[in-house]
């Protein structure tokens, strides 16, 4: 899984100077951050609340009405994403670019049946109807790895587990072939045989159509090995892009590594990043 | 039963969902104990009844036959305020836990409120500060926390009764390792203080092997094999499936 794409192509996405601020929150929750995609896998890691899923909700405009996005640069395939109006995003969402969001059950309505909510996804964007459609649905959540799929299509969002609901999420995305997916946290409730495997169904996509992916996630290790580029997020930044763990300079990923449980090497706590050393390298910088 | 020793005991533990075509017999007969003051896994794939298990252990669940003793005591399926006190659940999906127009203040005093208990002063503040959060974000929305910010606020919500049983599905699947290493060291803590018990459910076979005292493989509903974290370490286990799990963890 981790070939590196080198036909070099134009980029997809590009984004430069990327800021977003909540209310009038003198913080910015992203901070001038750029990102350069082309046909291939880009990671995003980085701590909770350290911008991520915004970073991706912008790209969307799927941010609430209190957020106010700059940036200098954002074009998904040549055009200007600054530019469209909300008739045209509305228009690219789902279809040229779309977003697996982080929990699958809220973004999942929950007093439509799973059946037709996937169905209607294969009618918006393939223009299906009725059983069209509804196979269409049965294949692509049988693509994920649903089991009994026939019964679960009749289920409401309450009644799947919290991994089956992440691949109905991923199934509903997947029918529109989108140009760029946006994958927050595609895996985080999917059990380690199921994981592998949806994420070599959003490596197939990727690479069957030449789209690209980005992938976000806390797991760094899954991400170095699944992308060809990772960004590590800190506090709104960009601080490091690495093509593999062993480049990791910066100390905040350092830490990240140092972070994560080895089951060959048990220990009674585990080791924390080192908060205060972190605070005055940024009053630094 | 030796009751005095065990935290929970299981015995005969059966869910059906649905009739007919639909019917889905989620937990099968199942019969486990978890001992005073240790740590249990669970593992299994998703779908396999792990969060129907301890919702049925909560009391969440009342669909359920067989079995169940809390501290040497059967409960039904209604509980009483005590009965609900003593075992806390830590929801695997922070979003559906937490009421969206509720302040965090609100959730986090909500289980004192429903057993009739007062609130201190600075109680919620504490509460957050003990998660790694500041004690500003009392007056926040759900929605205006990060994934792994939302994690916190439901463990700080499951820790404000006092509870000698703690359930945790998933409690980190939504945190970022530093976070997750701080959460685990914050539930080992606790633990080491106060003697708990813990059931925690996991697809990360490195945190179940940090965590676990003991771990049961789950798979269509029945436990299949029990290892010690070791056999995570040693990548060894007797029941294939169980093998699976492990060998796919560590790609
Ligand atoms: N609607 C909002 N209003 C105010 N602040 C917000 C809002 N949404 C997010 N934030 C804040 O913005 C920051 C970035 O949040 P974001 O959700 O992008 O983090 P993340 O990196 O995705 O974290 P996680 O790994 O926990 O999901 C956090 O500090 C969060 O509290
Ligand atoms: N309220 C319900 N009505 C009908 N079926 C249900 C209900 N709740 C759960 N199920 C079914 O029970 C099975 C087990 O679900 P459960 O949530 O216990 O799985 P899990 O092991 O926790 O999975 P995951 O790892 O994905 O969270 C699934 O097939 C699910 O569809
Ligand atoms: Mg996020
Ligand atoms: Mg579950």
């Amino acid at each position: 899984m981790t070939v590196p794409d080198t036909k070099p192509a134009a980029p997809t996405l590009r984004v430069q100077g990327l800021n977003v601020r909540y209310g009038r929150g003198a913080l910015k929750a992203v901070n001038g951050v750029d990102l350069t995609l082309s046909a291939g896998r880009l990671g995003i890691v980085g701590e909770s609340g350290s911008g991520k899923s915004t970073v991706g909700r912008a790209l969307m405009r799927l941010l609430p009405p209190s957020a106010t996005v700059e940036a200098d640069l954002m074009e998904l395939e040549g055009r200007d994403l600054r530019k469209l109006n909300e008739r045209g995003f509305r228009k690219l969402r789902g279809k040229d670019m779309a977003l697996i969001m982080q929990d699958p059950r809220y973004s999942l309505n929950p007093v439509r049946s799973i059946g037709d909510q996937v169905a209607e996804a294969a009618n918006l964007h393939l223009g299906l109807k009725g059983r069209a459609a509804r196979n269409a649905a049965a294949e692509m959540l049988d693509r994920v790895r649903i089991r009994n799929v026939a019964s679960v299509m009749d289920l409401y969002p309450h009644q799947i587990s919290g991994g089956m609901g992440q691949r109905v999420m991923i199934a509903m995305m997947l029918i529109a072939r989108p140009r760029l997916v946006i994958a927050d946290e595609p895996t985080s409730a999917l059990d380690v045989s199921v994981r592998a495997e949806v994420l070599e169904l959003l490596d197939e996509l990727v690479r069957e159509q030449g789209s690209s992916l980005i992938l976000i996630s806390h797991d760094i290790r899954m991400v170095a090995a699944f992308c060809n580029e990772v960004a590590v997020m800190y506090k709104g930044r960009v601080v490091e892009m690495i093509q593999d763990l062993t480049q990791a300079k910066h100390i905040y990923t350092q830490g990240l590594l140092s972070a994560l449980p080895d089951p060959s090497n048990p220990v009674r706590r585990l080791h924390v990043p080192d908060r205060k050393r972190l605070e005055q390298m940024e009053a630094q910088s | 039963m030796s009751t005095k020793n065990h935290a929970i005991e299981v015995r005969g533990l059966d869910v059906v969902y649905g009739e007919g075509e639909h019917r889905n017999h989620v937990v099968r007969a199942l019969d486990f104990d978890v001992r005073r003051g240790e740590t249990l896994g669970i593992v299994g794939e998703s779908g396999c009844g792990k969060s129907t298990v301890l919702r049925c252990l909560t009391g969440l669940e009342r669909g359920w036959s067989g079995e169940i003793r809390v501290e040497g005591s059967p409960v039904s399926h209604r509980r009483t305020q005590e009965e609900l006190r003593r075992l806390q659940l830590v929801f695997q999906d922070p979003f559906a836990s937490l009421h969206p127009r509720h302040r965090i203040r609100r959730a986090i005093t909500e289980p004192l409120r429903c057993m009739g208990l007062a609130v201190r002063p600075g109680q919620v503040e504490d509460a957050l500060e003990q998660v790694g959060l500041p004690g500003s974000f009392a007056e926040r929305f759900p929605h205006e926390l990060s994934g792994g910010q939302r994690q916190r606020v439901a463990i700080a919500r499951a820790l404000v009764l006092n509870p000698p049983i703690l359930l945790l599905d998933e409690p980190t699947s939504a945190l970022d390792v530093s976070v997750q290493a701080e959460v685990l060291n914050l539930l080992s803590d606790k633990k080491d203080a106060e003697a708990l018990t813990y059931v925690m459910v996991s697809h990360d076979l490195s945190v179940i092997a940090h965590m676990c005292d003991r771990i049961l493989v789950m798979k269509d509903g029945r436990f299949v094999d029990e290892f010690a974290p070791e056999a995570i370490a040693a990548r060894r286990a007797t029941d294939p499936y169980a093998q699976h799990l492990i060998d796919a963890s560590f790609v």
